[in-house]
Formats: structure tokens, C-alpha cells, sequence
């Protein structure tokens, strides 16, 4: 980890400061001819595989020329570069290339060697700032007023749209996010995503912005202005303002932790900040981070005080599931929610603790390593890997836990989602990633039942909300559409219930599973409340017990909550205890409830309840069809058609092959009017030929039309239809299922007296 | 002016004999010879002009007389010689000289007086300078005073409008406090009404 930041200026001195110790140290006295303006390093991901080339940074200068100095500051290479300043340099993320750009409105690539590759752009007017798209083939610069997108391929389009009133000073892109901040003289701040849309503009200040930076975990930026350096929310609202007497802010750098923010003022002074006062809340306990080594533990419900010391700066924590999970410099911390006293301490390999997850049962820390997953004991579980995994980029939107599953989306291709077992590392499902049509933006795992009902809901690029099951066991995977317009989604911690803002609406999927049951059921299942409350774009943060927390896109924190009864439902039904299912339905007199426990009933075929229920929400039809299947006599037929009644034909018939009752099959096919997969199965197993055609006769009488299937017409020439005969043989085959049935039971009843 | 010289009156030369030469082209230095000669000379001249006075029939004349005769029509005055009281020989006029002596004694009077003023007025103007130092000090001081009110006005704006968005900031935040309250009323007001709703039901 890169602990330490580097400043130039027009002393020709360039210093450095260690970030834990506070030291400050130069590294190097230039010659009195280079007047440094801009400083980056060699990116650090890539660096840390070759120890060679590590430690060296690009320094640009005022004379044209561009040096590459290493970590002691020795220059290693000096390249003439552009008539006039040079303005600004960044190497690419992998470490590639350089990019600089100069006050003679060119932008040169150069290698890491420092040779010239191309010329990338030539325009009238200086280039105060470029920036690397997070997959490094693109670029952004600034054109004047106009922002530019330039592809590095040379034959693809660049995007340029007018950003800003003023000219641009200084812009930045954040790899993990994805989205543009630019600053400029029209004293604006403004948010872009990637296709140039806006997102944000800030009021206008004082003064023109002359730095902007996005925090590395792209959660926050930090803005400078004169006197002036603010910290904002992604979404644009303002976390704090600060106004030092410093003069204006001209660069701002974040500490590779994202915890310390350095910025060069033009008094000649350097600026360091600290975020602090961060909070957590979960049920009964809020903690707040007072100092950078302090937190404070405050229980509301007796109104306890407990202060947590720490040996070194906290650079991330999260509190869930009754534990507190801190990962400071060196360590991580676990903390039970029954005892501030005693924390589980382990040292950490890799210090720069970007992301933490808590599940019930574990933990998953996103280092710069890789991604380790530990048992609140503090045992090392698993490393989940996969290929091309860049771990600096993992968001809560990209990777999710349960207690079983880890779901990570894939960054050179959105459309992949990987999985793996929690326990053991391994990938789920032979090592083949789920494989979406459409990029995939965010993906959530639920976090209750049993790991083989895991369930994992996804929102794609057009906003639709998808649900799919994570371990298929060799079925074709089935993703189901259960919302449009989908901006967040959260998943309830004690029950598989899901919350998201569809369009403007608040909606509750009481029983997102529905869909692999009932499809029709599923806008039934819903809990909707009008979102105008909430402002535009929400976002949801957790969704705990009956509590929504959600935080409007001005920042403020505002809570939803939800009847307890679906949550209840999810608890009976969980445990098969229907008859409390029902009572529960009963005393809530809530159409949704009864349609979630008809989906259940139907889910773990508990026929009385599906049908109680189904006639609680009057879906006659299906009442009906329960009623038969009760009816059936074989627990075959009766699973089949079960499994047709959630619309799995496949499954159905293959079940009834299974036990031999290929009439039965047939004749699901012929209810289906799929006539050719019916006449298939016929001629295949040489029975059932003539009920086949004489359906289909019937079916094409009553309609009215003339035979034109080609099979029908070439099986109907030799084969006589007789009804009657048909008749009785259908007779013949369900008195043969009857009579199994009755046997197989007598069998397991004599089984079970033994 | 030369010491030998002493310019004394002739004897009986009086009041209206004005002798005007110049005291400034003195003769050379006199030796006891010439003075003794210049002597002789006089005195053969008075001695000429008794006998002069005899033929015209005056009997008494005076030595005084003599020299105003003399003047009129001494070669000796001519020549710029007169004699004084003691009766030496003087190139200058004695009551010339008198004048002189009085003139340079007044010029003395005049240097002093002179020179106390100079010293007066120096005094004065140093003391004036170090008013003028003084007031431009003041003046510097007062502009000094002047601009620093002036920025100080400058400053107090820019710190009111730095405090201007710390207040708006700081609102923001209570506007987001605010609703963040509306909003936990409002759940409160929920759970009530649900657990009413609860109890009424049992």
C-alpha cells in the first residue's frame, strides 16, 4: 500500500509525507529551470507485481517537458513533450501508458518508457486536465468549456458536450463508479455519468473550482475552491464545508485508503483532511468514528457509552448482524454486539481494506489482494478468484454475500456474474458464471432458507429487476423479470423479502419467488407505496426487521416501515406451520399475504393451504386445478401436474416418463395444445397415436380449419380415429394408474406399520 | 584687513572732508623710511605753504587748514597719503578708516546677529522637519489606519460570507435532520396506529 503523498512547487522542492507516521521528508531539489506543475505515480495494482518498476512517478513542468523520477528522486528520463506547459499527466491503470497534455492543446500518449506513441488530439486551446476511463481505453479531456470522451481506437467516435459555462480547470473519473466530475470557472461542480449525461451540478460558489477528486472507493469526492474545500455524496449532496485560509485549493489527492485527502493551496501550504464522524446504526446500537482512532458506541435503548480505542487510523467498518467488523491500517477488529470489551484482533496481510461485507454466519474483506471471507472467530473461510479479477473496483453494488454464496460481477465483461461457495471458495455451478443478456449494474443475494433455494436478484442496464435461482443443478438457468425501472433494490436480513423503488414507487416484493411458482401471482405479491416522499433517485440502504432505511438524493436519511406480517408468513411457512399461515392471513385480511402464502403453499405443495388461499384471492381457475390435482390418484401425476401448475412443462413430463405414465404425458401436451411434442412421444413410445390425432381432429373442427402440420398429415393416413376405442383406453390407463397408486400406498403403509 | 594700518583722524582735517578711496586697493606695506620721507614731505609743504600764506597776507594758518588746503590742492592727498593724529602716515582717509572700523564692527554685530539667526531659524527648521516627520508618519499611520478599515470592511465580508456558507450548509444539514425526524415521526405515528390496531383486533 502506497502510504505516502507526494508535493511540488515552485520551490523546485519535492516533498514527501508518510501518512501513519506524519513525517515529512525531500525528496527531491530540482534544478532551478523546472518548475513542477503536476505529480502522478505509477499506479500501484500493477506495480505490485513487478518491484522493479514500482516506484517511479511522471512530473510534468512548466518548460515542455515531462520527467520520470524514481522513488528517490532521481530523474530517470527527461522527454521534450509539447511547445508550451505541460499541464497534466496520468498513467493508465494498468501502467501501460502516460497520457500528458499541454498548454499547446495537444494530448500525446507515451509509453512507459517514455516514448512517443501518438499524438491522441490537437485542438486550438490548452488542455487543463485529462482523466482515464477505468478501463483504460478511452480518456476525458477538457476542450474549453466542452468535455471530451476520446477513444483510443482511432476510427471509433468521440463524445464532446458543452459541461460548463466557464472553461473546465479540472476533471476526474472514478474506476469504481464509473462517473465524470468536472470543475470550472463558472464556479460548478458537476457529476456526469459515462455517456455524458449530467447527474449533479452543485449550486454555483464563490469562487471558480479549481480541483475536484474522487475518493478511490468512489463513494464521496472532494471539491476545492478559494478558501474552500467541500466533501460530497456521489449522488452531489454535501457531507461538510470547510473553509481554511488557504487560498485557493489547485490539487487535490486522496490517500490510497480513502480515509486522508491532501490538497496544495495557494499560499503555498498543504492541507491535509480527515474524514471523521462517520456513522453506523443497526437496530439499537449507533457508532459513530469521533476521532480518527476513537469510536463511540452508543446503545439507544439504555443509552450506554462505550468508546472504542485504536491502535491506528480506522479506514473502514461496518456494523451487522450483531457485530461490528473494524479494518484499520494494520488490523481488523471484530467486535460482538454483546461486548465492546473484547475484540477479536487479526493482523491483516494486504492493508488497504476497500470493501467489508457481513453476512449472519461470516465476513468477506476486499483488499488489494484479493477477496478473503473470515468467520467472526476470525478464521480465514475463503478466497474466492476468478480471472481478470480487479479487486479495486468491487462495490456493494458488485459483489454480494449470503452465507452461503458470494456473487461477484465480472468488470471487463458487466454481462457475468460469478459464483461462489462461501465456505469452500469454489466456484458454484462447475465454474460457469451466470451469464445475463444485458450488462448487469447491480446484483443482491437474499440471505435466508436453505442454500439450495439461494436466490439472487439483479438490475441491468435498462433498470429491469431480474431474479434467478443460484445453484440450478444442471437446469437450464431461468432468469424472471420481475420489475422495470428499477433503480435500488435491498433485501430484508431475516426474510427473503425485497425492497426497491420501481419508477416512482416504493415496492415490496413480499414473495419474489413467487415467479418460479406462479407467475400471475407475482403483481399480487407486491407492496407498493407512492415514492414521492422520497424525492427523485432514492437509494436504500438496508432493509432491517420491518425498517427501510432509505436516503433521499438531497442526503437526508428517511425510514419506510413495513407491516410485520409478511415477515411472520416467511417465518411459518419456513417451518410448515400452515395452520398459523392461515390463521395469520385470516386476522391480516391483506390480498397480498394470501397470494405470498398461496405461492408458498404451492412452492412446498401444501395443496389444502394453496387452494385456501387461492380462494381467499379468488383465482378460481386455479382453485379448480388444485381441486383436480388433489384428485389425481397417483403422487406422480399429482407432482407433474404440480409442476405444470408453475408453468414447468418439461419438468412435468419428464417426471410422468419417469414413472411410466406416458399417456399422461401425452395428454399434458394435448391440454397444452403442443400437438407435435405430443404425437413426438406417441409414435416414440408407439401408443397413443390415434388419441393424438383424433384431439387434434376435434381441435381443428372446432375451429374451423384445414390440417396442415405435416406430421399429422402423414401419421393421420394410416391410422383410424375411433373414439370409442379411444375412450377406452384412456379408461384403461388411468384405471392402471389408479390401481399403482393404490398399491405403492398399501406398500408404504405396510412399510411404515413395520 | 592688514595690521599696520590704524586710520586715525588727521588733526584738524574735521567733519565735512569726505575722503572717498577705496580701502580696498591698500598700498603696499610702508617702511619707517617712507613714513619718515612722507614726514619731511609734510612738513616742507607746511613749511612752503607758511610762506605761501605770508605772500597772501594771512598770517595764522592752521595746520587743519593747512590740509584742507592741502586737499584742495595737496599732491599728497592727491596721492592718497594723510597723516593721522599721531601723525603717521596713513594711505587711507582716517575717518574712512573710522568708518570702515565702525562698519566692520557692525558687520561683526551683523555676522553674530546673523549667525544667532541661522542658528534660531536652523533650529526651527530641524524642529519643523521633525513635525513634517512626524505628521507624515501620522499620515502614513492614518492611511495605513484607512486601508486596513477598508480591508477590514473587506474582510468581514468575505468572513460573513464565508460564515454565509457555513449557515447554509449547516442548514442543509438540519433541513436533512428535519426530514429525517418528519420521517421517524411519521414511522412512530405508524406503529401506533398499528399497535391500536392490534389490541382493538385481539
Amino acid at each position: 500500500m502506497r502510504r505516502d503523498l507526494e508535493v511540488d512547487g515552485e520551490d523546485h522542492q519535492i516533498l514527501k509525507w508518510n501518512l501513519l507516521t506524519n513525517e515529512t521528508s525531500v525528496v527531491v531539489k530540482l534544478q532551478e529551470d523546472i518548475y513542477p506543475i503536476d505529480l502522478h505515480w505509477f499506479p500501484k495494482t500493477i506495480a505490485g507485481k513487478k518491484q522493479a518498476l514500482a516506484e517511479i512517478f511522471a512530473l510534468t513542468s512548466t518548460d515542455g517537458k515531462f520527467h520520470l523520477l524514481s522513488k528517490t528522486g532521481r530523474i530517470e528520463k527527461s522527454v521534450e513533450a509539447h511547445r508550451g506547459a505541460v499541464l497534466a499527466s496520468r498513467w493508465n491503470y494498468d501502467g501501460t501508458a502516460l497520457i500528458t497534455a499541454g498548454e499547446d492543446g495537444q494530448i500525446k500518449i507515451w509509453s512507459k518508457s517514455g516514448m512517443l506513441r501518438s499524438t491522441l488530439a490537437q485542438q486550438g486551446c490548452p488542455v487543463y486536465s485529462v482523466a482515464w476511463a477505468p478501463d483504460s481505453d478511452r480518456i476525458l479531456y477538457t476542450f474549453g468549456r466542452q468535455l471530451v470522451i476520446k477513444p483510443l481506437q482511432p476510427s471509433s467516435k468521440s463524445l464532446q458536450w458543452k459541461a460548463h459555462d466557464g472553461i473546465i480547470l479540472k476533471v476526474d473519473w472514478n474506476s469504481v463508479n464509473d462517473l465524470i466530475l468536472s470543475g470550472g470557472e463558472d464556479c460548478k461542480c458537476k457529476v456526469w455519468d459515462s455517456y455524458g449525461r449530467p447527474l449533479y451540478s452543485t449550486a454555483p460558489h464563490d469562487y471558480p473550482v479549481t480541483s475536484v477528486a474522487w475518493a478511490p472507493d468512489g463513494e464521496v469526492f472532494a471539491m476545492g475552491s478559494f478558501n474552500t474545500l467541500r466533501l460530497c455524496d456521489k449522488t452531489g449532496w454535501s457531507y461538510a464545508l470547510e473553509k481554511p485560509n488557504t487560498g485557493s485549493l489547485f490539487s487535490l489527492a486522496w490517500s490510497a485508503d480513502g480515509t486522508q485527502l491532501a490538497g496544495a493551496c495557494g499560499n503555498g501550504q498543504v492541507i491535509f483532511a480527515h474524514i471523521v464522524e462517520q456513522r453506523w446504526e443497526w437496530k439499537n446500537f449507533e457508532i459513530t468514528l469521533t476521532k480518527r482512532r476513537t469510536m463511540q458506541v452508543r446503545n439507544v435503548l439504555n443509552e450506554a457509552v462505550d468508546t472504542l480505542e485504536f491502535r491506528d487510523r480506522v479506514i473502514k467498518a461496518s456494523l451487522s448482524h450483531g457485530h461490528l467488523v473494524v479494518a484499520t491500517a494494520l488490523q481488523c477488529l471484530v467486535y460482538s454486539s454483546k461486548n465492546w470489551n473484547t475484540p477479536l484482533i487479526f493482523d491483516l496481510k494486504e492493508a488497504t481494506v476497500s470493501l467489508i461485507l457481513q453476512a449472519e454466519r461470516h465476513f468477506l474483506l476486499v483488499d488489494g489482494g484479493g477477496i478473503n471471507v473470515y468467520s467472526y472467530e476470525g478464521r480465514l473461510v475463503s478466497t474466492p478468484k476468478f480471472p481478470s479479477m480487479r479487486t479495486d473496483i468491487l462495490n456493494t453494488k458488485t459483489v454480494s454475500l449470503s452465507n452461503d454464496t458470494i456473487a461477484v460481477r465480472d468488470k471487463t465483461d458487466e454481462k457475468v456474474i460469478y459464483l461462489f461457495d462461501a465456505q469452500t471458495g469454489k466456484s458454484i455451478a462447475d465454474g460457469k458464471p451466470l451469464i445475463h443478456k444485458m450488462d448487469v449494474m447491480e446484483i443482491a443475494l437474499d440471505h435466508c432458507g436453505p442454500s439450495n433455494d439461494r436466490k439472487i436478484a439483479l438490475i441491468d442496464k435498462n433498470n429491469d429487476l431480474y431474479l434467478t435461482s443460484v445453484r440450478r443443478l444442471g437446469k437450464e438457468q431461468s432468469m424472471h423479470k420481475i420489475g422495470s425501472m428499477v433503480h435500488t433494490i435491498a433485501w430484508n436480513d431475516s426474510a427473503n423479502i425485497l425492497c426497491g423503488i420501481q419508477d416512482t414507487q416504493f415496492t415490496v416484493w413480499y414473495y419474489p419467488s413467487v415467479v418460479f411458482v406462479d407467475k400471475d401471482l407475482l403483481p399480487n405479491t407486491l407492496f407498493t407505496k407512492d415514492g414521492s416522499e422520497f424525492s427523485s433517485t432514492p437509494h436504500i440502504l438496508n432493509y432491517t426487521g420491518t425498517q427501510v432505511t432509505l436516503r433521499r438524493s438531497d442526503g437526508s436519511l428517511v425510514y419506510s416501515v413495513m407491516p410485520p406480517y409478511a415477515t411472520m408468513l416467511h417465518e411459518y411457512t419456513g417451518s410448515a406451520r400452515w395452520e398459523e399461515a392461515l390463521c395469520l392471513c385470516h386476522f391480516a385480511k391483506d390480498q397480498a399475504l394470501w397470494a405470498c402464502l398461496a405461492g408458498m403453499a404451492m412452492a412446498n405443495r401444501e395443496l389444502n393451504t394453496a387452494e385456501t388461499a387461492y380462494a381467499a384471492i379468488r383465482e378460481v381457475d386455479k382453485v379448480q386445478y388444485i381441486k383436480f390435482i388433489k384428485d389425481l390418484p397417483s403422487k406422480e401425476s399429482s407432482l407433474a401436474h404440480t409442476l405444470l401448475f408453475s408453468g414447468q412443462v418439461q419438468e412435468a413430463e419428464a417426471t410422468l416418463l419417469q414413472a411410466g405414465l406416458i399417456y399422461q404425458a401425452i395428454q399434458v401436451h394435448i391440454d397444452l395444445f403442443n400437438w407435435d411434442r405430443a404425437l413426438e412421444l406417441a409414435v416414440k413410445h408407439k401408443t397413443h397415436v390415434d388419441t393424438v390425432l383424433a384431439y387434434r381432429q376435434k381441435f381443428l373442427q372446432n375451429f374451423r380449419k384445414e390440417e396442415t402440420n405435416k406430421h399429422f398429415l402423414q401419421y393421420s393416413e394410416g391410422v383410424e380415429v375411433d373414439w370409442e376405442k379411444i375412450q377406452s383406453k384412456i379408461e384403461m390407463e388411468l384405471a392402471k394408474e389408479r390401481e399403482r397408486a393404490a398399491n405403492s400406498s398399501v406398500r408404504s403403509s405396510v412399510a411404515s406399520h413395520r | 584687513m592688514s595690521k599696520w594700518y590704524h586710520p586715525t583722524r588727521l588733526p584738524g582735517s574735521g567733519d565735512t572732508v569726505e575722503w572717498r578711496r577705496s580701502f580696498i586697493s591698500w598700498p603696499a606695506p610702508c617702511n619707517t623710511y617712507r613714513v619718515l620721507a612722507r614726514k619731511e614731505l609734510l612738513s616742507c609743504i607746511f613749511e612752503r605753504q607758511q610762506l605761501h600764506c605770508a605772500s597772501v597776507g594771512r598770517s595764522n594758518v592752521s595746520f587743519s587748514e593747512l590740509c584742507l588746503l592741502d586737499m584742495a590742492t595737496d599732491p599728497l592727498v592727491d596721492a592718497g597719503l594723510h597723516f593721522d593724529e599721531l601723525n603717521k602716515l596713513r594711505v587711507l582717509d582716517p575717518d574712512v578708516s573710522q568708518k570702515t572700523t565702525e562698519l566692520k564692527e557692525e558687520c561683526k554685530d551683523f555676522v553674530e546677529k546673523i549667525g544667532q539667526f541661522q542658528k534660531i531659524v536652523g533650529g526651527l527648521i530641524e524642529m519643523v522637519d521633525e513635525l513634517a516627520k512626524e505628521a507624515e508618519k501620522e499620515k502614513m499611520k492614518a492611511i495605513g489606519a484607512r486601508n486596513l478599515l477598508k480591508s477590514v470592511a473587506k474582510q468581514r465580508d468575505a468572513q460573513q460570507q464565508q460564515l454565509q456558507a457555513l449557515i447554509a450548509e449547516k442548514r442543509m444539514q438540519l433541513e436533512r435532520y428535519r426530514i429525517e425526524y418528519e420521517a421517524l415521526s411519521k414511522v412512530e405515528a405508524e406503529q401506533n396506529e398499528f399497535i391500536d390496531q392490534f389490541m382493538l383486533q385481539k
